[in-house]
């Protein structure tokens, strides 16, 4: 089976194949198997995993095959997302199709990988031990994950904290880290030199476009990581720093609401929960400076190292 | 005392819970539900557990305080447990 990296494949190349019979892509800790005849999806797919592997052959187990197909409108062009064969989806503008490959694929996983207990948070780790960072849309995360990542934090994911039951270690699943709206020109001047994959406008979440994952992340996507640290963020512009410990019990029930499946995995889902807010430090964090941000993560690192 | 003929029993393996100092956390697994519960409720569940998940109202009350308890104690108890028993998480049964 012939593997190649996307970024030494020709757009036209992996926009055909992607077309046609479509395309193997190695997405740790999955493959996914994609057809798609949008541009906008094979230029997505080109810029923000330049560092993973496609092949075409068949032959190999794929955890998901997924589509996203062009239906045309009289005015307005839209696109469409399948998996296995099901559309979850209401179809979306043409221009959002490779923001709802992300989303359609954050829907496979969230719907059918019940062998992880799977939270909505970002996940980063440093020295060996790992933050996870829940959080409503709007609070900053994605900002503060991309910025971690930058800053030499490994990124684990952008979006789910997958945590097995059985060690209560978390599995990376490195992907593109989804920007909206402010965040996107914040991060397009903060990190110039990082990818950017197509801008999707005027969707349900306002602006939407997505980040490319650092080389040692995807590197590392096989180094399962051992949780250290449960933090609440939220921007606050104009706020002053604040890192506040949060009681155990009402992070669990917070940690819970953003829970996908925790009800697939009963009392074990509960324990698990309970365990990682035993054993994790747990705080609020309020920033509106991202350097600050970055400092005090550092200092939080730096205390465990020394521990 | 009135509570004396009551026994109080955990409600388990329906029901999972874990305690700490800034509060109590109970799931019951027949639907899902999380309770959040105040911490002195969850000390009196943790002591229950450890009493082997049944005792009456007289021996959770010495157990929770670690001395001889009043009647306002043990009132308290009873109280406290009603409440769980609206809940499910803990059965009253008489003794």
């Amino acid at each position: 089976m012939k593997r190649r990296l996307i970024a030494d494949t020709p757009l036209h190349t992996l926009q055909a194949q992607l077309a046609s019979a479509g395309v193997f892509v190695a997405m740790p800790p999955f493959v996914v198997h994609i057809r798609s005849g949008i541009a906008v999806v094979a230029e997505g797919l080109h810029r923000m995993y330049a560092g993973q592997h496609w092949w075409a052959e068949e032959g190999e187990f794929a955890d998901f095959r997924v589509e996203v197909r062009a239906r045309r409108r009289w005015l307005r062009p839209m696109c469409e997302f399948q998996a296995d064969g099901l559309q979850p989806f209401t179809p979306l503008a043409l221009g959002e199709a490779f923001a709802m490959l992300e989303w359609g694929l954050n829907w496979c996983i969230t719907g059918y990988c019940h062998h992880w207990l799977a939270l909505h948070a970002a996940v980063l780790e440093r020295g060996g031990r790992a933050v996870i960072l829940p959080a409503p849309p709007g609070s900053g995360k994605s900002t503060l994950c991309a910025s971690l990542m930058a800053h030499g934090w490994r990124l684990l994911s952008d979006e789910l904290a997958l945590i097995d039951p059985s060690t209560g270690l978390l599995t990376p699943c490195p992907r593109p880290i989804s920007l909206k709206n402010a965040s996107i020109d914040i991060l397009r001047q903060r990190l110039p030199h990082v990818p950017m994959g197509p801008v999707a406008h005027d969707t349900l979440k306002g602006t939407v476009c997505h980040l490319q994952v650092n080389a040692d992340s995807l590197a590392r996507a096989a180094e399962p990581a051992m949780p250290g640290w449960v933090i609440f963020p939220r921007y606050q512009s104009g706020a002053p720093l604040s890192l506040q410990p949060r009681g155990k019990a009402e992070a669990l029930l917070e940690l819970q609401r953003n829970a996908f499946n925790r009800h697939v995995h009963g009392h074990r889902g509960f324990e698990v929960l309970a365990d990682l807010v035993t054993r994790t430090g747990v705080y609020d964090f309020t920033y509106s400076q991202i350097d600050e941000a970055l400092a005090c993560f550092d200092a939080l690192a730096a205390e465990q190292g020394a521990a | 005392m009135a509570e004396s003929g009551v026994t109080y029993t955990l409600n388990q393996p329906r029901f999972a819970f874990r305690h700490w100092d800034d509060g109590c956390v109970a799931h019951d697994e027949a639907d899902g539900s999380l309770y959040e519960l105040t911490p002195a409720a969850g000390l009196v569940l943790t002591e229950l557990q450890a009493m082997g998940g049944q005792a009456d109202g007289m021996a959770l009350a010495s157990k929770v305080l670690q001395a001889q308890p009043e009647h306002d104690d043990i009132q308290l108890i009873q109280e406290l447990m009603v409440q769980l028993g609206e809940l499910g998480i803990v059965r009253l049964e008489p003794a």
